[in-house]
C-alpha cells in the first residue's frame, strides 16, 4: 500500500520539515555565525572572523553577571522544589477528584498575564504595600522592610512566575508512587524524613529534573523580572543579552552570550536524558 | 464445505530480514470455522491481517470469492475483522459503530437500518444502541464488534484473538455464542487464537501454525487423536513426549522403547526400525492398584486432585510421565503404581523431522 | 483529623494563599477608589470606565487578539500535521527535525527572541505585526507537537485499521476516525498556544516593531513608568475570562464523559 500513501506523506511531512529548518535551525546558526563577527562602534557587525566576544565573557565584570544570574536561578530552583514536594506530598492524602481540581487552581493564576501578576507583587512587597503596613501596623516591626528593588524581590518574582512548571511535573512523579511503597516503608519503621530521601526522591528524580529544567532556564532570562522587582539596578543574563541587541548594539557578544545559554542548555537536557527524562514530558502542561 | 471461499497461494511475509509466514498455501472453505492455532509470534494474526489486506504479503496470492485481491486496499475486500481490542470508535454511539461501515459504502439509509437492526437483534444488544462503547461491559463490547462487521453481510469474518481479553466464565459462554451464531449467519469464520482449549470447542477445521509453518491442518478431532508432529501433540491437549526408538519389529508388532528394562508392544503401522518420538496422552495410560496384563511399575511422585479427574506423575526407570486416572483408588505419593497402555491410541513419529 | 493531615491541608492552603495573594490584591484595587494601592477608600467602578477610555491599553489588546488568534489557529493546524506526520511517516533528516522541535520548548525564551530578530534583519522583513505573527507561531508549534503526540501514542493503531477495513476512504478516516479521537490532544495544544501568545513578554520584545505593540508589552511600559489603576481593573476582567472558559471547558467535558463515559 505503500505508493498510494506518497502524496499524503508529503503533506504531513514537508510543513514541519520547513519550519523547523526555517524558524529554528536558521536563526540558530545565524546567531552562531554573528557570534563570530567584530562589532562596529556604530551598531554594525564588521564580517571577519574572531573569537574575542568569546574570550570577552571572562571579563570579570560579566563573570560577575552570569555568577550572581546563576545564583538566582539556583536559589529559585531550590525554592520551588521546596513548595512542590511538600504541596504535592500533602496533596496525595486528599481524593482524587479534590486533586484534580486543585491542580487545575495551580494553573489558573498562571493562565493570567505574568506582568500583571508580578506588578501584583509590587503592590504586597513595596515600602508602603499591604504586606509592610501589616507589619508595621500590627507593631510587629517598627520601619518597613525592604522587600523589592533587591534580590529578595527578583527571587519572590522568579519562583512565583515559574512555580507551575515546578509544582507540575513533581505533582506528576508524586502521584504514580505507589501508595503501597509508603505505608510499606512506614511500617518498616522509616521515619518520614527517611520515607522522603529513601522512596520518594528517588523515584520521583526525573520529575523534579524536569521542573528544575523548566525553572533554572527561563529564571536566567527574565529579564522583566528583574526590571520590574529589582528596579533596573540589578543584571541577569537575561538583562545583558537585551542590551546587547537593544542598547548596545554590540549583536556578536550578545549572539556569543545566547550561544553560551543554548551549550548550558543542551548540557542540562543531555542530564536530563540520561536520568530517564522523556523530552515529551518538557514544558507540557 | 465445497466452494472455496478464502485461497492463499504460496504466500510468504517478511518484515526486514525476518521471515514470518513461509510459502503458506491454504483452501478456506464456505461457510465452516475455520481457526488458525499457535503461540504467540508464530505468524497466526500476520496471516489474517494479510487475509484482511491491513497486511501486504511479501510473495504470493491471496483469492476472495475467486477474485485476485492481491493487490486490492482493506476496503475493496469482501471480509472484515473484528479486532482483538474491538477497536469500537469511541466517539461513536453502538448504532453509529455499526452504522459506519454501511456509511462508507454508501448503503441507502432505509436498507442500512435494516441491516442494523438485524445485526443487533442477532447479538442480542436491543435498547443498547444510543450507548457509547465505554458503558458496555467487555462481553457488550465483543458484541457491537460483530454486528458491525457482519452488518456488510461479507462471507467472511476475520476474528483476531477476539476472546482473549474476556475473563474465563465470559469467555465460555460467548465460545458457545459465537459457533451458535456462525451457524445460522453460514459465513466463514476464520479465527485466531492461541488458546487450545477455543480451537477445539469451536472449529469445524484446525490450523496449527508454528515459526510460519503450516503444522497440521485437519478437524480438532483428527488432530488431537492424530497429532502429524510433536508440536501438534503437545499445543493441543496434553502430551507424554517421549524421544525413543523402535528396537524391533515383528510381524504386526513393533517394540518401542519406554525406559532401558520395558518395552511397549504397539501395532505395528508401516513404521521403521530406528529413532522415533513416542507420543501418548494421559488418559491412555491407566494406572492400577494390582498387576494386570502388559503392565509396568512405576513409583508415584505427585499426585494432583483436579475434579473430575486425578492427575499422576510416574517415575518409571529414569523417566517420569504424566497419567490420568478416573476411578476413584487412591494412591499415596511414593507406592507402587501399575499401569498398562491403550495401544491403538499411541502415536509414533518416525524422525525425519526432528 | 489527625496533626500530620492538619500539616497537609496547611501545606496547601499556605501555597494557594501565595500562587492568588497577587491576584486577589489587585482584584480588590480595581474597585478602590483611591489611585494609591494602600488604603481602600471606597467602592468604585470608575476604573473601568477609565480602561474603556485608555485607547493605547485597548490597541495593545486587540493586537494581542489578532496575533494570539491568528497564531494559534496556525499553529494548531501546522502542530497537529506535524504530530501526525511525525508519528505515521519516515523521512530523510527525521531524527535532526525530532530534536530541533525541542529547542523553543527548553532555551531560554531570549535567546529565540533575539535569533528570530537576527533573521528578521538578515530577511529584510520589517517587524511589526507579520514579525510577531511569524514569531508567536515559532515558538508555540512545538507545544502543539508534543501536546497531540502525547494522545497519539495513546491511540491504539486498530481504530484506523478498523475503518479502512470498513470501507473508509483515507479522507474519511482522518475527518471521522483519527481527528476526533486525538482532538483532547489537539484542543490541550490550542490551549497552550494561545496561553503562551496572550502571556508572551520576552519574544515580543525583540520582534515587535514601532507601533505594534501587543498588551504584554504596553503593561511593561506602564508598569515601569508607574502604573494606573485601570490596569487593576483589567487584570480582574481577564481574570474573569480566564475563570469563566475554564469553567466552562470543565462542564462541557464532564457532560461530555457522563453522556459516553471516557
Amino acid at each position: 500500500m505503500n505508493k498510494r500513501f506518497n502524496i499524503e506523506k508529503y503533506l504531513f511531512t514537508v510543513p514541519v520539515v520547513i519550519y523547523s529548518l526555517l524558524l529554528i535551525l536558521l536563526p540558530l546558526l545565524y546567531v552562531l555565525l554573528i557570534s563570530f563577527f567584530k562589532s562596529d562602534s556604530y551598531g554594525g557587525m564588521i564580517y571577519t572572523f574572531t573569537l574575542s566576544n568569546y574570550m570577552e565573557i571572562f571579563n570579570i565584570t560579566y563573570i560577575r553577571i552570569f555568577l550572581k544570574s546563576i545564583g538566582i536561578a539556583l536559589i529559585t530552583t531550590a525554592i520551588c522544589l521546596c513548595i512542590a514536594y511538600p504541596f504535592a506530598i500533602s496533596l496525595m492524602s486528599k481524593k482524587e477528584t479534590t486533586r484534580n481540581l486543585l491542580i487545575k487552581l495551580v494553573m489558573v493564576p498562571f493562565l493570567m498575564n505574568s506582568l500583571i501578576r508580578t506588578y501584583g507583587w509590587i503592590v504586597l512587597l513595596r515600602k508602603n504595600g499591604i504586606i509592610n503596613s501589616a507589619l508595621v501596623g500590627t507593631g510587629i516591626i517598627s520601619s518597613p522592610l525592604s522587600l523589592m528593588y533587591n534580590n529578595i524581590g527578583i527571587i519572590i518574582g522568579m519562583v512565583y512566575t515559574l512555580l507551575p512548571f515546578m509544582i507540575l511535573p513533581v505533582y506528576s512523579a508524586v502521584s504514580k508512587v505507589d501508595p503501597n511503597l509508603i505505608e510499606a516503608s512506614y511500617d518498616l519503621g522509616a521515619s518520614k524524613t527517611k520515607t522522603f530521601t529513601k522512596i520518594y526522591l528517588p523515584l520521583t528524580i526525573s520529575g523534579a529534573f524536569n521542573g528544575s529544567l523548566m525553572v533554572f532556564i527561563p529564571a536566567i532570562g527574565y529579564f522583566f523580572i528583574t526590571d520590574i522587582l529589582g528596579g533596573g539596578k540589578i543584571m541577569i543574563i537575561g538583562n545583558l543579552i537585551k542590551n546587547q541587541f537593544l542598547t548596545a548594539r554590540n549583536w556578536p557578544f550578545g549572539a556569543a552570550i545566547s550561544i553560551f545559554l543554548i551549550l548550558m542548555t543542551l548540557i542540562l537536557v543531555s542530564i536530563y536524558k540520561k536520568l530517564g527524562g522523556k523530552m515529551d514530558d518538557l514544558g507540557g502542561m | 464445505m465445497d466452494n472455496v471461499i478464502v485461497r492463499l497461494e504460496n504466500i510468504t511475509k517478511k518484515f526486514d530480514d525476518k521471515t514470518i509466514i513461509k510459502n503458506i498455501t491454504l483452501d478456506i472453505y464456505e461457510g465452516e470455522f475455520i481457526t488458525f492455532l499457535g503461540p504467540s509470534g508464530c505468524g497466526k494474526t500476520t496471516l489474517l491481517r494479510i487475509i484482511s489486506g491491513l497486511e501486504e504479503a511479501t510473495e504470493g496470492k491471496v483469492f476472495i470469492e475467486g477474485e485476485d485481491v492481491t493487490n486490492e486496499i482493506p476496503a475493496k475486500r469482501k471480509v472484515n475483522t473484528i479486532f482483538q481490542n474491538f477497536a469500537l470508535f469511541p466517539h461513536m454511539t453502538v448504532w453509529d459503530n455499526i452504522n459506519f461501515g454501511l456509511k462508507m459504502n454508501k448503503v441507502p439509509e432505509d436498507e442500512a437500518e435494516k441491516r442494523i437492526k438485524r445485526a443487533i437483534k442477532l447479538v442480542q444488544l436491543d435498547g443498547f444502541e444510543n450507548r457509547y462503547p465505554a458503558q458496555l461491559s467487555g462481553g457488550q463490547q465483543q458484541r457491537v464488534a460483530i454486528a458491525r462487521g457482519i452488518v456488510m453481510n461479507h462471507k467472511v469474518l476475520l476474528l483476531d484473538e477476539s476472546l482473549c481479553s474476556l475473563d474465563l466464565k465470559l469467555k465460555r459462554e460467548m465460545q458457545g455464542e459465537l459457533k451458535k451464531l456462525q451457524k445460522k449467519l453460514g459465513i466463514t469464520f476464520i479465527y485466531v487464537t492461541h488458546d487450545q482449549d477455543e480451537a477445539l470447542t469451536m472449529s469445524d477445521r484446525i490450523v496449527i501454525i508454528n515459526k510460519g509453518n503450516i503444522e497440521q491442518l485437519d478437524t480438532p478431532k483428527e488432530i488431537y487423536s492424530k497429532p502429524n508432529t510433536a508440536f501438534a501433540a503437545d499445543f493441543i491437549g496434553e502430551s507424554n513426549i517421549i524421544k525413543t526408538e523402535i528396537t524391533h519389529i515383528k510381524d504386526d508388532v513393533a517394540y518401542v522403547k519406554l525406559t532401558d528394562d520395558i518395552e511397549l508392544a504397539v501395532p505395528n503401522n508401516d513404521y521403521k526400525k530406528g529413532k522415533v518420538t513416542l507420543i501418548v496422552r494421559p488418559e491412555n495410560f491407566n494406572p492400577h492398584k494390582n498387576p494386570v496384563q502388559e503392565s509396568f511399575a512405576g513409583v508415584v511422585k505427585n499426585y494432583m486432585y483436579d475434579g473430575a479427574i486425578v492427575k499422576l506423575e510416574v517415575e518409571v526407570g529414569d523417566r517420569i510421565i504424566k497419567v490420568h486416572q478416573y476411578d476413584s483408588d487412591i494412591f499415596e505419593e511414593g507406592s507402587t503404581v501399575y499401569i498398562d497402555i491403550d495401544k491403538n491410541k499411541v502415536i509414533i513419529i518416525g524422525d525425519k523431522n526432528e | 483529623m489527625n496533626k500530620g493531615k492538619w500539616i497537609k491541608t496547611l501545606t496547601i492552603i499556605l501555597t494557594f494563599i501565595f500562587l492568588y495573594a497577587p491576584i486577589i490584591v489587585l482584584v480588590i484595587y480595581s474597585f478602590n477608589k483611591s489611585k494609591m494601592n494602600v488604603i481602600f477608600t471606597g467602592f468604585t467602578f470608575d476604573w473601568y470606565k477609565t480602561l474603556f477610555h485608555n485607547t493605547d491599553l485597548l490597541e495593545a489588546f486587540g493586537n494581542t487578539l489578532i496575533i494570539a488568534g491568528v497564531s494559534t489557529v496556525v499553529s494548531t493546524v501546522i502542530g497537529t500535521i506535524s504530530a501526525l506526520g511525525l508519528y505515521k511517516y519516515n523521512f530523510p533528516m527525521k531524527k535532526l527535525i525530532n530534536g530541533l522541535i525541542y529547542i523553543p520548548i527548553v532555551i531560554p525564551e531570549i535567546v529565540l527572541g533575539i535569533s528570530l530578530l537576527s533573521v528578521y534583519t538578515i530577511a529584510n522583513l520589517k517587524l511589526g505585526m507579520p514579525s510577531l505573527i511569524i514569531s508567536h507561531i515559532a515558538f508555540s508549534i512545538p507545544f502543539v507537537i508534543t501536546s497531540v503526540r502525547s494522545t497519539l501514542n495513546l491511540l491504539p493503531k486498530e481504530y484506523e485499521e478498523a475503518a479502512y477495513d470498513l470501507g473508509a476512504s483515507r479522507f474519511d478516516v482522518f475527518t471521522k476516525v483519527t481527528l476526533p479521537l486525538i482532538m483532547p490532544g489537539v484542543i490541550s495544544g490550542a490551549t497552550l498556544a494561545l496561553t503562551l501568545s496572550m502571556d508572551d513578554v520576552v519574544i515580543s520584545y525583540f520582534t515587535a516593531g514601532p507601533g505594534s505593540n501587543t498588551l504584554p508589552l504596553q503593561i511593561y511600559s506602564i508598569i515601569k513608568t508607574g502604573i494606573t489603576p485601570d490596569v487593576n481593573a483589567l487584570s480582574t476582567l481577564m481574570l474573569l475570562a480566564t475563570v469563566i472558559i475554564l469553567t466552562t471547558s470543565a462542564l462541557y467535558q464532564s457532560r461530555k464523559i457522563a453522556r459516553r463515559g471516557y
